[in-house]
């Protein structure tokens, strides 16, 4: 996950990945949710944010799939701000 | 009519329709499914004579012994020890491993050397690293070559260098490769070290006679041959059992205690500390004179044969790369593949939409998909109870995967 952050926003991000079709698309999803928004905004996007806009039905067994790449986001986020 | 189309009537779980479709089970590598024979066992015996072994002066205690100790009895039979005092129930095959990783830990130190295999499942390697850090012991590992075979001139390279435990596994849970134990073990032994065997993949699938294989120690575990969960066996020779420190203490497995000491009980209660998986084990001795009844011979064949005619299916679908030996001879009853473009986990999600159970991922053997250069396969595996329909069942839907794509 790659980040570009103009004045505290999220102004562009990408992935790559070897992943299965639900994490893939989760982190489309989760850069869609996450773009614009101010970095403590994205802090506060949950599994339950991304699971409303996947619109699919996610077995239990799945969930990490999707919960994967916001909290990969959220941690690059969070590594950007701690070596400022 | 084949084993498959015989037995399947004696598994009520295969009667299930999953998503639509009637299912077809081809994870049991993973864990078989159960006979009504094992199932009636075990609620039998929680029925009529449930009640703590060994230590209970009353007709359902006497009842229970009995029947535990019957089981143990059954096991050393099918498995070829030479006497009761070698079968010790476990929890499991991962139990087994821990137990023995432990026992013989005590007398290793600084600069002493186990050997693994790349192959192993994480059971097997993880209580090894463990042992290893906390006695500054050095772990090294026998390479896969080819993405099949061990590397068996590495193995006589690595003995010289007098290693004091040699851990290996029968069958690998993901290429199905058959390892020559016998002659590991036989190497082994020579070079001064104990063999662990980790048999989980190969007693549910081919007869083993652990007194001609010559190990130490070998391991496996109930869930994986038609018994319960919660149950393995841990084989020891005697001689070995004998002079090793029981790994853990407590009840059952004393003769006498004084408050700062105690004397060990004989084998094989020595190392079965605290109450047992008794209704376990008697599921156990319901799966093996089930298997028995087979014949692990035919057994053997019967799973071969689905091997071979899945191994020929898959490999006339372009899109699908195969992993382990090619010759089904060579192979235990699992076949690992990916098909191009898919991962794993999105094959088994579509397979099942199919009724098709099959696993996905590392298997529990991440170093061998280092090895592999893979995140995960998928895997079908095979029992008694498979029938050729459920390999063409797999087959069709893997091809339609391939051309969906």
């Amino acid at each position: 996950m790659e980040c570009r952050l103009v004045d505290g926003r999220l102004a562009d991000a990408r992935f790559t990945g070897d992943s299965c079709a639900i994490a893939a698309a989760s982190a489309d999803l989760s850069i869609e949710l996450a773009l614009g928004r101010p970095v403590e905004e994205v802090h506060r996007l949950g599994t339950a944010d991304v699971l409303e806009r996947l619109e699919a039905d996610i077995r239990p067994s799945r969930m990490k799939c999707v919960a994967l790449p916001l909290g990969v986001l959220q941690g690059a986020l969070a590594g950007k701000e701690v070596a400022r | 009519m084949s084993m498959g189309e015989l037995t399947r009537p004696d598994f009520p779980i295969l009667r299930r329709v999953v998503n639509g479709h009637p299912i077809a089970f081809l994870d049991s590598a993973a864990s078989s499914q159960k006979p009504a024979s094992v199932i009636e066992a075990i609620s039998r015996y929680y029925g009529q004579s449930h009640a703590n072994v060994h230590r209970s002066i009353h007709t359902l205690g006497e009842e229970a012994t009995e029947l535990y100790e019957a089981a143990r009895d059954a096991v050393r039979g099918f498995i070829g020890a030479r006497a009761r005092e070698e079968v010790v129930f476990t929890r499991g095959t991962t139990e087994g491993v821990n137990m023995i990783a432990q026992a013989v830990g005590r007398t290793l130190g600084p600069g002493d050397e186990i050997i693994v295999t790349e192959m192993e499942h994480h059971s097997n390697l993880i209580p090894w690293q463990m042992l290893c850090r906390d006695r500054g012991a050095r772990l090294r590992a026998v390479p896969v070559l080819d993405g099949a075979h061990l590397d068996l001139a590495a193995f006589d390279r690595l003995l010289a260098g007098r290693p004091r435990v040699v851990a290996v596994t029968h069958v690998s849970n993901v290429l199905g490769t058959i390892n020559p134990v016998a002659e590991l073990a036989r190497k082994a032994r020579a070079a001064g070290a104990l063999v662990l065997v980790d048999g989980a993949q190969a007693v549910p699938h081919l007869p083993v006679d652990v007194a001609a294989l010559g190990a130490d120690f070998y391991v496996f575990s109930g869930h994986k041959m038609l018994g319960p969960t919660g149950i393995g066996v841990l084989y020891g020779r005697r001689e070995v059992l004998e002079a090793l420190e029981p790994a853990w203490g407590g009840g059952e497995m004393i003769k006498e205690v004084w408050i700062d000491h105690a004397q060990w009980n004989d084998l094989p209660w020595r190392f079965e500390p605290g109450t047992p998986p008794i209704a376990a084990a008697v599921g156990l001795q319901a799966a093996v004179e089930y298997l028995d009844k087979l014949g692990m011979t035919r057994v053997a064949g019967h799973e071969q044969a689905l091997t071979a005619m899945c191994l020929e299916a898959l490999r006339a679908i372009p899109a699908v790369t195969l992993y382990g030996p090619e010759n089904p001879e060579l192979k235990g009853a699992v076949v690992a593949f990916n098909v191009q473009g898919l991962h794993p986990h999105d094959g088994a999600a579509l397979l099942d939409q199919r009724g098709i159970a099959v696993r996905a991922g590392h298997h529990c053997a991440q170093p061998l998909m280092k090895r592999l250069g893979i995140a995960g396969t998928l895997r079908a595996s095979f029992s008694v109870y498979t029938t050729a329909e459920d390999v063409e069942r797999l087959a069709a839907a893997v091809g339609a995967l391939g051309d969906d794509l």
